[in-house]
């Protein structure tokens, strides 16, 4: 048998091949035995066939003995017999036209029988008729000269061939059920050792092949149960594992629901804090914006320091072209005197005093041009510090500028500030919200804990459950191994 | 804070103050007072008076010059320069209708910056005057004529023949006469080659 088959398939055709034989053999018996039964029930047949002969002899001789009683005595009382044969005779051919309908043989001398009966009748009745009406010689006449014993004696040489031939198919039968009889046990007997034999070897072979799997089934249950008890023990080590570790986290949740808790107020007390910086840091921000203002005041009154500064420059400078012409007229006037003091010389005497009011004029023009000169260097002495204060007033305001700009800085810090405190304040807020969240979380988290240190310990006792159970698998299969290989059982 | 902005917050600056303001206005009344005593004062003796000299400039030196010596001072307005003319012959200038020919002063003295733009022309040379260009007038002075000092010939040309110390410092009186010569014999020279 197929290693590929299954245990249902080998001991289905384990179970075939037997029941095929057993078919094969009760269809022989069967065959076999209508054959016996019909050789039988032809046997039956051929005695009744000769029973029928014999009641049809024993009837007409039953006829022939009423005659012959009434022919003797004339009463009408032994002709019974004679009816009663008479309708035996009657029926008994009849039947014997039935049971040798057929054989065509027996059916021939039947109908060669029955004009022979009908005139071995007739004569009968004839006898009767002339001893009831003429008497008893009449009677003894007619038997004496009759031909009835001759009818008779065909009649019984028909019968005897009959019967003759009837005893010969008798025996032909009885040969022949013999022979189906014989045949019948032969296959009964050797049919039912084959089968034993088959029946025996098939199941020897589906016995080992079923053996082998089951053993090697049993031997991988039984592997299997002891890694499913090493597995059961190791589980059991783990849920404990599990139990205490579940333990220590429920503990440690607790102590983060704690630590939760405290960073909830702690956020809290952040979110107050950032409350008031942010206000403090507005009151900064206004302050520094004042200060904004008032320096923006001071830039805009620099600029106009500057601006009148730069007039009194180009004021300067015009002074400065005025005097330029003021020198220019002294300068011509001191050439004027000059040139009068020269003429004055040339006129002589007379030019003396005109010479003289002629130095006291150049005089007065050196004068003038000194004082030009004086006013013009006051003058550059002006612009030059008026250049110096315009620069002055430029640096102060670019350090104006630059303050404004580091106050515009500093508003921006304020302003930055505020909404990184307002940032701080929201996510304080947040974290608060999120920490009492978490605290909630941590709380279901530690009642899941402890579920699941109960599922663990509910697990620990499933596992020694399993265990056990493992234990008794393992003992079972133990027990089917020795039940199905007792020889391999180890010592 | 920058350099100004620190000088200007000196305490010693803000001390100053008032005494420059104070020294100013001294200034101011003591030229009012000469001006007004110019006018209050006698006038001088001439006989008293002492030699007029004009303190020039040309070719970058300082000199001097009599104001006995020359016919007038005039500002140069306009100067038409002359094709081919010789060195120092600056050009032609119209003084109140009359033509001068204009000389270099400093090219009349042999100085290297000969051709310098003059500011003023002094006339001199009498009856054939001719112009002669200086840069500048630094102004003129009465000196007495014992601070004339003879010299021989300083620079070699006679040109220069006195000394004048005028604000401290030793100034050459030139003599135009020679000047005005050698411009004339240029000018001479230069027409007869060109002729």
């Amino acid at each position: 048998m197929g290693k590929s088959w299954t245990v249902g398939q080998q001991i289905a055709a384990g179970f075939l091949l037997p029941l095929l034989i057993l078919i094969a053999l009760g269809t022989f018996s069967y065959r076999s035995t209508q054959r016996l039964l019909a050789t039988s029930e032809s046997v039956t047949h051929a005695h009744e066939e000769l029973t029928g002969l014999s009641s049809f002899l024993a009837s007409l001789d039953e006829t022939e003995t009423g005659k012959r009683g009434y022919v003797i005595t004339g009463r009408e009382d032994f002709l019974q017999p004679y009816h009663t044969g008479k309708r035996g005779v009657t029926a008994e051919l009849r039947q014997l036209e039935e049971l040798f309908g057929a054989d065509a043989d027996q059916k021939e001398r039947i109908v060669q029988l029955r004009p022979l009966v009908e005139e071995r009748l007739r004569e009968i009745d004839e006898t009767i008729e002339a001893r009831r009406i003429r008497g008893f010689d009449a009677a003894l006449k007619l038997v004496v000269e009759g031909n009835g014993p001759k009818v008779m004696e065909q009649i019984r040489r028909i019968v005897t061939d009959m019967k003759t031939h009837e005893q010969k198919l008798l025996t032909e039968r009885n040969s022949e059920a013999k022979q189906a009889a014989m045949w019948l046990s032969q296959i009964l007997l050797f049919g039912t050792l084959v089968a034993v034999v088959i029946v025996a070897g098939v199941g020897m072979l589906v016995t080992r092949g079923l053996g082998a799997r089951i053993g090697a089934a049993v031997q991988h249950i039984r592997s299997a149960a002891a890694e499913l008890e090493a597995a059961a023990t190791q589980q059991v080590k783990g849920a404990k594992g599990q139990v205490s570790a579940a333990t220590e986290v429920s503990t440690t949740v607790r102590e983060l629901v704690t630590t939760s808790r405290q960073i909830s107020d702690s956020a809290q007390r952040v979110t107050q804090v950032a409350s008031e910086t942010a206000l403090a840091a507005r009151g900064g921000n206004q302050t520094v914006e004042g200060a904004q203002e008032a320096i923006e005041v001071v830039r805009r009154q620099v600029d106009q320091i500057v601006a009148h500064m730069l007039d009194l420059g180009r004021k300067s400078q015009e002074i400065g072209g005025i005097l330029d012409i003021v020198s220019e007229l002294s300068e011509q006037t001191n050439i004027l005197a000059i040139n009068a003091t020269i003429e004055a010389v040339a006129a002589g005497e007379t030019g003396r005093r005109f010479g003289v009011v002629a130095g006291e004029i150049r005089k007065l023009a050196d004068r003038v041009g000194g004082s030009a000169k004086e006013i013009r260097r006051l003058i550059e002495e002006i612009r030059a510090a008026a250049n110096t204060t315009v620069m002055a007033t430029e640096d102060g305001a670019k350090a104006v500028e630059a303050g404004t700009r580091r106050f515009g800085d500093v508003a921006q810090s304020f302003r930055r500030i505020v909404e990184y405190v307002g940032s701080t304040a929201e996510a304080s807020r947040e974290i608060e919200l999120s920490t009492k969240q978490q605290t909630s979380a941590m709380e279901q988290v530690a009642s899941a804990i402890a579920d699941v240190a109960q599922t663990a310990r509910e697990s620990e006792s499933g596992s020694s459950q399993t265990l056990n159970t493992a234990s008794q698998l393992s003992g079972l299969s133990g027990d089917l191994v020795r039940l199905i290989r007792r020889e391999e059982l180890p010592a | 804070m920058n350099v100004h902005s620190q000088e200007r917050d000196k305490p010693s600056e803000g001390a100053q103050r008032p005494g420059v303001a104070i020294a100013s206005e001294r200034h101011v009344a003591e030229l009012r007072r000469a001006f007004d005593a110019s006018f209050a004062a006698p006038p001088r003796d001439a006989e008293r008076s002492g030699e007029l000299v004009l303190a020039i400039e040309a070719g970058g030196q300082g000199y001097a010059i009599r104001l006995s010596d020359i016919d007038g001072v005039h500002e140069c307005r306009k100067l038409v320069p002359l094709p081919g003319s010789p060195p120092g012959l600056l050009g032609l200038t119209g003084i109140r209708g009359r033509l001068f020919a204009v000389h270099a002063l400093g090219s009349l003295l042999g100085l290297p910056a000969a051709n310098e733009t003059p500011r003023w022309l002094l006339i001199a040379g009498g009856a054939e005057p001719v112009a002669i260009g200086v840069a500048s007038i630094e102004a003129c002075l009465e000196v007495n004529p014992a601070d004339l000092v003879q010299v021989e010939a300083m620079d070699g040309e006679g040109h220069v023949r006195e000394i004048v110390t005028l604000a401290g410092r030793a100034r050459g009186v030139l003599a135009l006469e020679s000047l005005v010569a050698i411009a004339k014999q240029r000018a001479g020279d230069h027409r007869e080659g060109a002729q």
